[in-house]
Parts: structure tokens; C-alpha cells; sequence
């Protein structure tokens, strides 16, 4: 386990779990720092940690994109009126 | 069949994830907004057999994934791709300590400070499809491995397959546009960096499992 860390990231399985679990749902920072110190004897592996945790931050934080005010009014006005006897249930 | 206020009470607060998602997948405002439309209908539809108290925005979602897949993708004016090979949260990361606030800034952190919204929505609608889908439900929405298989009926080794790939390409990709602009230096100046800084951490720690069949 984390006694046996080579010190090389790509080396290091229980860097990469430990990684894969942070990375596993919400960004939650309590997680992220329990995570981040069963990993902190190794500074390669908490920089990449750090890193990867950062790209995931950057991706959440600048693609949300609002929808436009008339695509609510639209799906609104759908809902109440438009058949949906149509609907191809398969997608569901 | 469920009441349709309740419906709309309970799923109009998606529509934000449900629109960013559906623009990305479809690359098209026009056919964003009708995706969103139809996936909105279609869980009326099937509100009825919804199970209260489940995860109701992974099961919008997986409508939404399986309408796109199942009919806007045919539209799709891009031919198909099918290479397999909180916010809130990182400011208390930080504050806690999750970044030592001494590190001289990286090649990495420039980047990341640089990129443009534009730069990265671009970086994500040059991926592949599946990649792209996975790596959206997981980086953006915030979705676990295991809703990811729900929402797109994989395994989950397939999921992380494809996050791995696809956040790999997204790195590199970004990287790229990092170079061109300036943010960071190319890498046959730095040896010490190799191809790609950002790829080069994903392909470090984040695993590759074996795709499933």
C-alpha cells in the first residue's frame, strides 16, 4: 500500500486508486483531503493528484451553460398541452 | 400518470445541466434546445413509473443520453466517431491546503489559469462521441462511475475506460491550444516535460482498465 509507493505516479497502484475514487462523483473537498493525505508522503503523486484534481475543477467550473429563457417557456407550454401519446417510450 | 406539475416542479431545476450536456453533445443550439424539448416530454411520459425518492436527474439524463444517441445523432452534420483506442468545494480544497500556495506556478497552472471557456467547450466537442459523453457525465455533471453506467448501459470498466481515453485526448488537446497561444512552452523546448503537461498527469495516475466487449 502507500509504504510501497515507488515515488513514480505511474508506477504507484495506490496513488492511481486513490485517484480514481477522488475523481468517482462530486468534487467534495472533505473527500479530496482524505484523499490527498493517504497520499502525501509522495510529492510526485500529490502534485499529479493536484493537477487532476484541478482539470476536473477547471472542466465543472467554465462548460455550464445556461438555458435560454425561452427553451423553459417552450418545454413549460409542451408539457401542459402538446400529446405525448407519441412519445417513443424506449428512451426512457 | 404522475401529475404534470409534479413533474415540472421536481425536473424544471435541471434544465441548466440538461441544455449544457445537450449542446455539447449535439454541437447545435437549435438542436440542443429540441433535445432538451423531447427528453422533458419523454419524462413526463414516463414519470409515472419514476420511483420517488431515486435519482431523478440521472434518469433525465439517461433520457436525454439514449434520445441523442437514438435520434439526433443520425443528424448530426459531423460524421460519427467510433475510435474506441462543486466549484464551491475546490475554494475550501484550497483553503484547506489541498495546493501548497508557495509552489512556484506550474506549466500545468498556467494553463489551466489561461484556457478560455471557449477553448475547453472546443477541446470537449472534438472528442469522440463516446468519450465525449463520458467524460461530460463525469467531469461536468459531476455523475459517479456507476450512474454513468446506468445513464449510458455500460459496464462500469467501459465507463472508466473511456474517461481515462477521452480525459486524456481532452488534456492533450488542451495542451495544444495552450502551445499555440503561448501559455506554455512547446515540448521540444522542454524535455523535462514530454508531449503533453497536462496528459502527462492523467496517463500517470488515472487507470486504464481493459474496455468490456
Amino acid at each position: 500500500m502507500s509504504d510501497k509507493c515507488p515515488g513514480i505516479p505511474e508506477d504507484c497502484d495506490h496513488a492511481r486508486r486513490v485517484l480514481e475514487d477522488a475523481m468517482n462523483g462530486l468534487v467534495i473537498a472533505p473527500k479530496l483531503m482524505a484523499l490527498r493525505n493517504e497520499i502525501g508522503h509522495c510529492a510526485p503523486c500529490v502534485h499529479t493528484f493536484d493537477l487532476e484534481i484541478r482539470f476536473r475543477v477547471a472542466m465543472s467550473e467554465r462548460c455550464p451553460e445556461q438555458a435560454p429563457a425561452e427553451l423553459r417557456i417552450r418545454v413549460t407550454e409542451a408539457l401542459s398541452r402538446v400529446d405525448l401519446s407519441n412519445v417513443n417510450i424506449s428512451d426512457l | 400518470m404522475a401529475d404534470q406539475a409534479e413533474f415540472a416542479e421536481q425536473a424544471m431545476q435541471y434544465m441548466d445541466q440538461l441544455y449544457s450536456t445537450a449542446l455539447r453533445m449535439t454541437r447545435n443550439q437549435a438542436d440542443a434546445e429540441d433535445l432538451v424539448q423531447e427528453t422533458y416530454l419523454k419524462g413526463y411520459r414516463g414519470f409515472g413509473g419514476f420511483t420517488q425518492g431515486t435519482n431523478l436527474r440521472a434518469w433525465l439524463f439517461r433520457i436525454l443520453t439514449n434520445t441523442y444517441i437514438n435520434s439526433y445523432r443520425k443528424k448530426q452534420r459531423r460524421p460519427l466517431e467510433t475510435d474506441l483506442a462543486d466549484v464551491q468545494d475546490m475554494y475550501l480544497y484550497k483553503r484547506l491546503g489541498g495546493e501548497n500556495a508557495d509552489l512556484a506556478k506550474s506549466a500545468e497552472e498556467a494553463l489551466m489559469e489561461h484556457l478560455t471557456e471557449g477553448e475547453i467547450r472546443d477541446a470537449i466537442e472534438a472528442l469522440p462521441e463516446q468519450y465525449r459523453l463520458a467524460v461530460l457525465l463525469a467531469d461536468v455533471e459531476g455523475f459517479a462511475y456507476k450512474e454513468i453506467a446506468e445513464i449510458l448501459d455500460i459496464p462500469i470498466g467501459t465507463v472508466m475506460s473511456r474517461l481515462h481515453r477521452g480525459r486524456k485526448r481532452l488534456q492533450e488537446q488542451l495542451t495544444e491550444f495552450g502551445q499555440r497561444r503561448g501559455y506554455v512552452d512547446d515540448p521540444v523546448d522542454d524535455d523535462t516535460r514530454g508531449e503533453s503537461v497536462l496528459s502527462e498527469a492523467a496517463t500517470s495516475l488515472v487507470p486504464e482498465p481493459v474496455e468490456a466487449p
